[in-house]
């Protein structure tokens, strides 16, 4: 669309959207629009859902831009995109019926970003497959708020402080909410040996 | 809480700080040393740096759609802020009401019934029974002189009295015309409509308004109370603090009923939203 995120300033383009202009905000969007979406699409667990909180979290991104006072404006917008995420559930749980059928046709739906996982092998990819479902499984079995933890940290790589920043709390919840996310999620991942990576697995056989 | 019955929440919790590297120095040199002899604690900790390793393989998603805004999805406001500033408004100005009439009945249970006799005599009883009688002879008054002919213009004009009752089965009437301008999504009439009564309540004294003909009463209610009731208190004080309590249950009525509604709509603006 002709938009070239790196061309501006991101002060620039922010004070400029505060101003009420929706296209330096839409630069904006286009920016973090990945990022955003996939946050919520690992919260989530589902494309269509994810989608619709990531729609959300830009719609009252761009509200309470007023409310933005300078900072990392990544944090600010994490952090809309993670309340978005727990209305968003909230709501779905009030109406369960996205289901398996949308789960399903998520996972078949995933289109890759990068090449680091070329999928000629249909043998291969199909169990690369089967290994990002269960590790979603375990994620989604894991409570809101210690799921958007691990999201964060270990899924979109952000270090304590800018998740710290990103949901709202302290340091230190950060760091006990990740230690029992990992530590639920490795006794979700043992159930799927043999899907896991080698090392995973040998470390598994190795207890004496 | 250990996880596996071997390891403590405080162990994990200091293994999942080592792998990232923020544990203090002296923190982290204590627990290699005991890692170095605790097998169980190092197979612990491999076994959560290579859950780290495959939660940060997950794939990155290519959105199924840009999220950039169109101007009318942004323009086209959900009316929810306005909507919750508005059920906050009409409460507020609800409990001071509730709070006001609390005052006033206090003070003037004994004198009611005289009141009650002054005010709308005997030419219809069950009118005298019901509060909004008292509303209605002030929405009368303007016709006459405002003074003491007030409780003359009542009786007199028994017909015109009827029939503004039978328009206006106040004081629910008094919520009909608001809650219907909701309904309607005038969101932005929402504030001032809300704060209208309450203003209308505590200056009371304060600010006589233009007379209107009588039967367009039940909005006016409050901006013809003070003409009405000033110069009544010539001939007697006791009507005026019935009257003003007769105003201010139509509007704890109106008033609840407003913050009631607007609570409805904005907790169905939240769920659409």
């Amino acid at each position: 669309m002709g938009y070239d995120d790196r061309a501006v300033d991101e002060p620039v383009l922010i004070d400029a959207a505060q101003r009420g202009d929706l296209d330096a905000f839409n630069r904006l969007v286009l920016h973090y629009q990945e990022l955003a979406f996939n946050v919520a699409l690992r919260v989530m667990g589902e494309e269509a859902a994810a989608a619709d909180a990531t729609q959300e979290a830009f719609i009252s991104a761009y509200r309470s831009l007023r409310g933005y006072r300078g900072g990392s404006f990544r944090s600010w917008l994490l952090r809309i995109v993670t309340n978005a995420c727990y209305d968003e559930l909230r709501r779905r749980k009030r109406r369960p019926a996205v289901s398996l059928e949308a789960l399903a046709e998520d996972s078949e739906g995933e289109g890759w970003i990068g090449s680091s996982n070329p999928s000629d092998n249909p043998e291969a990819a199909a169990q690369r497959h089967e290994l990002i479902d269960a590790i979603q499984n375990c994620l989604s079995g894991l409570p809101p708020e210690f799921r958007i933890v691990a999201v964060l940290v270990d899924v979109q790589g952000l270090d304590y402080d800018e998740a710290a920043l990103s949901i709202g709390k302290p340091l230190g919840t950060v760091k006990s909410r990740l230690a029992r996310a990992r530590a639920k999620l490795r006794d979700c991942l043992k159930a799927y040996g043999e899907l896991l990576p080698a090392e995973f697995r040998l470390q598994n056989e190795a207890v004496p | 809480m250990s996880e596996q019955g071997q390891v403590s929440t405080r162990d994990m919790e200091q293994l999942s700080a080592y792998l990232d590297g923020r544990l203090e120095r002296s923190e982290a040199a204590r627990l290699e040393a005991r890692l170095s002899q605790d097998s169980q604690l190092r197979l612990e900790l491999q076994e959560l740096r290579a859950t780290v390793r495959v939660l940060s393989s997950l794939p990155r998603i290519r959105p199924p759609r840009s999220f950039t805004l169109q101007p009318q999805a942004v323009g086209r406001h959900t009316g929810y802020p306005f909507l919750q500033l508005g059920t906050a408004l009409a409460t507020l100005s609800f409990l001071v009401v509730v709070g006001a009439d609390l005052l006033v009945s206090r003070g003037a249970q004994p004198t009611q019934i005289a009141d009650r006799l002054l005010a709308a005599p005997a030419a219809q009883p069950e009118a005298a029974a019901e509060v909004p009688a008292l509303d209605q002879s002030l929405g009368l008054t303007p016709e006459g002189t405002p003074a003491a002919e007030a409780v003359g213009a009542a009786q007199g004009e028994t017909d015109e009295f009827a029939q503004a009752q039978a328009e206006s089965p106040a004081p629910t009437g008094t919520a009909q015309p608001e809650t219907s301008k909701y309904r309607a999504g005038e969101v932005e009439t929402a504030e001032p409509a809300a704060g209208e009564p309450a203003a209308a309540a505590s200056d009371a004294d304060a600010t006589p308004a233009a007379p209107e003909p009588g039967r367009e009463a039940e909005l006016q209610a409050g901006a013809e109370l003070p003409p009405a009731s000033e110069p009544q208190e010539l001939t007697t004080t006791e009507p005026v603090s019935s009257r003003r309590s007769a105003f201010l249950r139509a509007a704890e009525i109106g008033l609840g009923a407003t913050a009631l509604v607007l609570g409805v709509l904005t907790v169905r603006a939240r769920r659409r939203a």
